[in-house]
């Protein structure tokens, strides 16, 4: 009988879209990536204000991606992505450049005063 | 061997770690200027919410546990988070997997965010500074 491939959750009549019975196989496979391991240590040892929008956007990877909206997942990921690099980068350079910097300033005013201790008063790290 | 060798780099950049800031302090001592600074602190002035990072781990690894936590209380609570984030995201046993949705919930890392950025408030208050002050 005809009607009996109504009930068979492998049927699909042609011409409507897939609702329901049978599962899309792309929905079983695992969300993509979600930074929020770099996100959050670039937040704390990098430039934290452009780690803020990589956790924002981590974090919203797999709420996205279970419920359905695998694009956004997607995108939601690349961008959380390019914000730790951006952070990461920007950070790692302007620290090295400073710590360079602060250190040969420090030993030239050393050389000339001949005093080992100018860091007590004047505490820039982090 | 391949599948050990992640381990073993993450292992060695922990050690490292713990022997650098064992011996080195931040704050005092010949080595002090070469450890990194913070462009922000300069320029404004203003704590960020991770300023104290290297002290806390040099104090931790002398085993100073309440000078740690007087340098960055926040700290305190985002090391563990971000152990748990390791763990969640590079093991693949089978407790890792169950708690991984928990760990990396949407609502977890926002109210982790939110933490930060009021950290980031309290901490430059007259009231913070006053009282780390007083109990260092």
């Amino acid at each position: 009988m005809e009607n009996q491939n109504y009930q068979n959750p492998g049927y699909q009549a042609p011409g409507y879209p897939n609702y329901g019975g049978v599962q899309q196989p792309q929905q079983k496979t695992l969300p993509p990536s979600n930074h929020l391991v770099w996100s959050i240590l670039v937040t704390l040892l990098c430039c934290w204000p452009f780690g803020i929008p990589a956790i924002v956007n981590s974090a919203k990877v797999d709420k996205l991606w279970f419920a359905g909206y695998h694009d956004d997942a997607r995108r939601a990921a690349a961008n959380a992505k390019k914000w730790c690099i951006v952070s990461a980068i920007l950070g790692i350079i302007v620290i090295i450049a400073l710590t360079a910097y602060y250190a040969w300033v420090a030993y030239e005013i050393s050389e000339a005063t001949q005093t080992q201790m100018l860091y007590n008063n004047s505490y820039y790290g982090y | 061997m391949k599948r050990f060798i992640k381990p073993i780099i993450a292992v060695a950049i922990v050690v490292c770690l713990v022997v650098v800031y064992h011996f080195i302090s931040p704050t005092e001592g010949a080595m002090a200027r070469f450890v990194p600074k913070c462009p922000i602190k300069m320029l404004t002035g203003y704590d960020c919410p991770s300023c104290g990072v290297q002290r806390f781990l040099h104090a931790l690894f002398n085993g100073e546990f309440k000078e740690a936590v007087l340098y960055n209380p926040f700290l305190a609570l985002a090391l563990p988070y971000l152990l748990a984030l390791f763990y969640t995201t590079f093991s693949e046993d089978r407790f890792s997997t169950k708690v991984k949705p928990y760990v990396q919930h949407y609502v977890v890392a926002m109210c982790y965010l939110a933490m930060y950025i009021i950290w980031w408030v309290v901490r430059n208050t007259e009231w913070w500074l006053n009282t780390s002050e007083r109990l260092l």
